[in-house]
């Protein structure tokens, strides 16, 4: 399959894995094939941060998703050091605040090509309940778009979402806000443990920019030959 | 009126009717009034047009509620400047392209027209060629690294297979489509209509 490299490709695959090798093998893989990868801390807890650089050499865009949470000054330190990295996405968490998320936004735009900032609204794997629980009485679309909004104003570039959520919070957040959205499963997946799950064809077309996708892609016996499927599909 | 509901549902910002007898995409005046009425307001109903007389034009424009009018044919600037005083409609004039050379056209029409619709020039060989609609893209890298001083439409041979390129090398913020959604001339399928509009939106958004 040939795409025309500068064509936006909307599939992140998740290295949901704590093999560095394998991690590496797939990235091989994966060359051009998808539109980036996404490093947890799964890996970079067992590996260590100076893995992302080895990562960033493959040329495809990195989705660092440690998801920071912490004060301000902290946040923006920890941005500024994955920034220097070579990163292309950071995720924070909007429950930090508006002042954590602009600290965070101030500190990638101090680099050429500053990383996109995304917040974390609600995580996918929190359903109504598990809201409550936590003191939420929002349902989780309520609490995104909340927490949303919060980005926007505070300079973020877009939001991490559930599929369920693309659709207002792109009506809501106008058209220059990234979505990015895990929990897409292609057509003939099982769900696994995130609870709302929809097809990357759904997805797009409710208005996301970018689709995380793990073990669709990760588990195959052939993973570069699954991420061209799911790639066909959408070009 | 399937093919209008995908479009609507699918995000399309226009939906266009043909009044040209030749095209097997060619409308009756009723039908094109069913669907007018169909498609919400903020949907802008284009009433597209080859070389029209006043009284066709007139016609039209009173049964139908059209928002635009398109003119593929060989009109004038003058013409064009007739016709959107004729109907007080704005109006896409379709210019076509397939060389350099045909960039210079545009400025021509740049003042007069609201909008101008690059399209390919048909294939003057071939018989059955209509004015559009013909499955033929020009070469988009006439258009890569340019920026144009006036609203324009990327047309010509558009599907959901070339879409992402298109957009991609020519950095056109709107396209056009018609047998790229379409099973045979005339037929539209719904489900290339919104195949089209989502991978259109997603790459139009250049997030």
């Amino acid at each position: 399959m040939n795409i025309n490299k500068n064509i936006l490709n909307p599939i992140i695959c998740a290295l949901d894995t704590t093999d560095l090798l394998v991690a590496k093998k797939l990235v091989s893989q994966l060359s051009n094939t998808v539109g980036g990868i996404k490093l947890g801390l799964e890996i970079i807890t067992k590996h260590g941060i100076q893995i992302v650089s080895d990562f960033a050499e493959s040329g495809l865009p990195i989705f660092l998703d440690l998801k920071f949470h912490d004060i301000p000054n902290t946040v923006a330190a920890a941005v500024r050091n994955a920034a220097s990295l070579g990163v292309d996405l950071i995720t924070v968490h909007a429950n930090g605040g508006e002042e954590m998320l602009v600290s965070a936004v101030e500190a990638s735009r101090e680099f050429e090509n500053p990383p996109k900032i995304l917040a974390v609204t609600v995580l996918t794997s929190l359903d109504n309940n598990d809201l409550k629980n936590i003191g939420i009485s929002s349902t989780p679309t309520e609490q995104a778009l909340r927490l949303a909004s919060l980005a926007q104003k505070a300079g973020c570039d877009g939001v991490v979402c559930s599929p369920r959520e693309i659709s207002a919070l792109r009506d809501n957040m106008g058209n220059n806000f990234m979505l990015v959205v895990p929990g897409i499963r292609p057509l003939g997946f099982n769900a696994d443990d995130q609870k709302r799950t929809s097809t990357p064809q759904e997805a797009l077309k409710s208005g996301a920019n970018r689709l995380v996708i793990g073990r669709p892609i990760t588990n195959s016996s052939n993973p570069r030959k699954a991420a061209e499927n799911i790639v066909a599909e959408l070009f | 009126m399937k093919a209008v509901d995908s479009a609507v549902e699918g995000g399309a910002s226009f939906v266009g009717f043909v009044f040209y007898e030749p095209s097997p995409r060619n409308i009756s005046h009723e039908k094109a009034k069913l669907l007018s009425n169909r498609t919400p307001n903020h949907i802008d109903k284009v009433g597209v047009f080859v070389n029209p007389s006043d009284e066709e034009l007139k016609l039209v424009n009173k049964s139908v509620t059209l928002s635009m009018i398109q003119l593929h044919g060989s009109e004038s600037p003058e013409r064009v400047s007739e016709v959107r005083s004729l109907l007080g409609l704005p109006i896409i004039k379709a210019v076509q392209i397939e060389g350099d050379k045909d960039l210079l056209l545009m400025e021509k029409f740049k003042n007069i027209a609201d909008w101008l619709l690059l399209d390919a020039k048909p294939n003057k060989n071939s018989v059955d060629s209509l004015p559009g609609g013909n499955a033929l893209s020009f070469d988009w890298n006439i258009l890569a690294n340019r920026s144009f001083d006036f609203p324009w439409i990327l047309s010509g041979g558009l599907n959901e297979k070339n879409i992402a390129e298109a957009i991609t090398i020519t950095n056109t913020k709107n396209v056009d489509v018609s047998s790229g959604v379409e099973d045979k001339p005339g037929y539209k399928n719904e489900k290339k209509i919104r195949n089209f509009l989502t991978k259109a939106h997603y790459q139009l958004r250049k997030l």
